[in-house]
């Protein structure tokens, strides 16, 4: 980073450090390890948060001897808490059954691209509105199509219609409905993404002021960015958890008759 | 804005990523761990309602225990009662015994000390008849030894 010189815009480097790239810049000192394929970083991170995944789950769950160690009980909870505290009160034992695998490894796969971005010196895939967008159009996807499954193309339609409402104002609900489905997915893409990146903004920010400021800021700027980063701690967890819940809310309701 | 970039290739292996690891946990890991869970949540909802039936049946025990136990004490309390009187009664009957014995011994013995007794004196009735009969003998002179001499001395002794 550069020093107080005022040639460098400070703006331009904060972003740099959570923008996507196609280099790993891990330390200011470090020179940049260029990624092969044409992979971005965020990309990178997203296949590292598969890939740690898929380390963690598969060997501890494949040997039924292993399934009794510390680890196996510790990754068991996280998906216990999806089942018990998201996806069983929202769409009841028998639904959920059904859709406990999907909530839980969507669970599962934001937590670890949040926890991974953490990481110092590496970025966070879910700060970048592709990943979150994909994820959220991906709900949009199952709310339609499990929506119709379950009821049918018209009634999915006819179940946004209000009982006893004159013709227009019925129309206006219906097409504020439709659009609302739209806007509800991204809502969820653009809250996980924009608290991701402003957290970690945040922290940077305050860094940042050591050297804009005055070396003397650091008794300042560096307790603010621990409380910020094990905020962000937090802040990983409740997004993970908000943006299942709502993908269960989502689609149970859509493919659900009310009224 | 270098933000909001739209970015198809991040988007499409978003996807891919997403699909995999659906695919291999669902294959792989949640049938394990979830049937890991179940049959983990069976053998405790068994063993909850082992214990449940076991604590009825411990409490229809203790009633049982408790109702013998009544039981028993009645019937204790009976018997102790029935020992007692009977125990009471056996006294009463040895008591009279004992008396009626020691009286029957009392008797035995006045009646051995009379008998004693006459003999005694009828001892000593003879035994002063002959002293009568040697003393009136030596103030005669003579000797008074004859049966008939004997029967007076004796009837005098009676008389006196």
């Amino acid at each position: 980073m550069a020093g107080g010189g005022g040639s460098v815009d400070i703006s331009e480097v904060l972003f740099k450090h959570v923008a996507n790239g196609d280099a790993l810049d891990l330390f200011p000192m470090v020179p940049e390890i260029p990624l092969p394929f044409g992979m971005t970083v965020h990309c990178f991170m997203l296949f590292l948060s598969t890939a740690l995944i898929l380390l963690l789950f598969v060997p501890v769950f494949k040997r039924p001897s292993c399934r009794v160690s510390g680890l196996a009980v510790a990754l068991e909870s996280v998906v216990l808490f999806v089942r018990n505290d998201i996806v069983y009160p929202v769409m009841g034992e028998k639904r959920g059954e059904v859709w406990l695998p999907f909530m839980a490894t969507l669970f599962i796969f934001i937590l670890t691209m949040n926890f991974v971005g953490l990481v110092p010196a590496f970025k966070t895939a879910t700060g970048n509105i592709n990943v979150t967008s994909a994820l959220a159009v991906l709900v949009m996807l199952l709310i339609f199509v499990v929506g119709f499954k379950n009821l049918g193309f018209v009634r999915f339609f006819k179940n946004m219609w209000p009982d006893d409402t004159p013709l227009l104002v019925g129309v206006f609900i219906l097409v504020l409905e439709v659009v609302g489905l739209f806007i509800k997915s991204m809502v969820l893409s653009l809250r996980l993404f924009a608290n991701m990146f402003a957290g970690h903004l945040a922290i940077l920010a305050f860094i940042a002021m050591i050297f804009t400021l005055s070396a003397w800021f650091a008794f300042v700027s560096v307790p603010f960015a621990v409380f910020t980063y094990l905020l962000e701690v937090l802040i990983a967890l409740i997004q993970a958890f908000v943006f299942t819940l709502l993908s269960c809310l989502f689609i149970d309701m859509a493919s659900t008759a009310h009224g | 804005m270098e933000l909001f970039k739209i970015e198809p290739g991040l988007f499409i292996w978003t996807w891919i990523s997403f699909g995999l690891l659906l695919l291999i946990l669902s294959k792989f890991v949640f049938p394990a761990l979830l049937g890991g869970v179940k049959e983990r949540e069976r053998k405790i909802a068994e063993s909850m309602d082992k214990a449940e039936e076991i604590e009825r049946r411990l409490a229809k025990i203790e009633s049982e225990r408790e109702t013998l136990v009544a039981e028993a004490r009645k019937k204790a309390d009976e018997i102790l009662r029935g020992v007692r009187s009977e125990a009471g009664e056996l006294k009463d009957k040895l008591s009279a015994k004992a008396a009626d014995e020691a009286e029957r011994i009392l008797e035995d013995a006045r009646r051995k000390i009379d008998t004693e007794r006459e003999t005694m004196i009828n001892a000593l009735r003879d035994d002063l008849a002959d002293f009568v009969c040697e003393a009136s003998g030596r103030l005669i002179g003579s000797s008074v030894s004859g049966d008939k001499e004997r029967e007076m001395a004796r009837k005098l002794v009676d008389e006196l």
